[in-house]
């Protein structure tokens, strides 16, 4: 079982990715906006490399296996 | 009957034949909606949202609308031959839902609302005023490996 300080150091840790992912995610919106304002061959290229940025921390942030969570709960029937 | 995971075959031949034109870096146009387990797909056939068998076992409740909600931070990259579709985690707040199972990803701009990809949750979920919270894989929604 992890201390209580290893405990807060993943939970700051989470934390510190989750904002730099949204702040990724903002800078993806204005790029596709930059974009779609102006096709040209620079916005395409800053475009892709935001959609790569936030592909890579996503890749980073979350788990291998696709979750569900929040206040979610699984009923299971006991045989 | 049950969900499984799959891309849709019908979408991805008009794409290339019939110039049906989906945008899956759009940040309006794409949603996910919640399907029950009763649902079974096929997806050498199926079309998408509204037709069959989308129209119906669409879960409801508290905190969730008709159609589901629409998807952002949609990105669509490329590395070593490999596509990959993603987005932003999706959560449903403050709702009441029983037997939550699959997510249809649609694009609801197009006449037939296509369907793009239906995603198996690996179990039936619930939520009671709480939040569901779902977190895509590492890997992203789904990819296309061109070199296989």
């Amino acid at each position: 079982m992890a201390s209580a300080a290893e405990r807060a150091a993943q939970l700051r840790a989470q934390a510190d990715a989750l904002e730099q992912l949204d702040a990724l995610v903002n800078d993806l919106t204005a790029a596709k906006t930059a974009y779609r304002d102006n096709p040209s061959r620079e916005n395409r290229q800053a475009l892709r490399a935001a959609m790569d940025a936030v592909r890579t921390a996503r890749a980073a942030a979350r788990d291998n296996d696709l979750t569900v969570g929040g206040d979610a709960y699984v009923v299971t029937e006991e045989a | 009957m049950a969900i499984s995971s799959g891309l849709f075959l019908q979408t991805f031949i008009s794409a290339f034949s019939t110039g049906l034109t989906i945008d899956l870096t759009s940040d309006t146009d794409l949603k996910a909606a919640l399907f029950t387990n009763s649902l079974t797909p096929d997806f050498d056939t199926d079309i998408g949202y509204g037709i069959d068998p989308y129209d119906a076992n669409e879960v409801s409740g508290a905190g969730y609308t008709a159609g589901g909600q629409v998807l952002t931070g949609t990105t669509l990259t490329g590395d070593s031959g490999v596509v990959t579709f993603d987005a932003s985690d999706v959560t449903w707040a403050n709702s009441t839902l029983t037997g939550v199972r699959g997510v249809l990803i649609y694009d609801d701009t197009q006449t037939n609302k296509n369907g793009i990809v239906l995603v198996n949750l690996g179990a039936d979920y619930s939520t009671s005023n709480g939040s569901l919270v779902i977190q895509w894989s590492a890997s992203g929604i789904a990819t296309w490996d061109l070199v296989p």
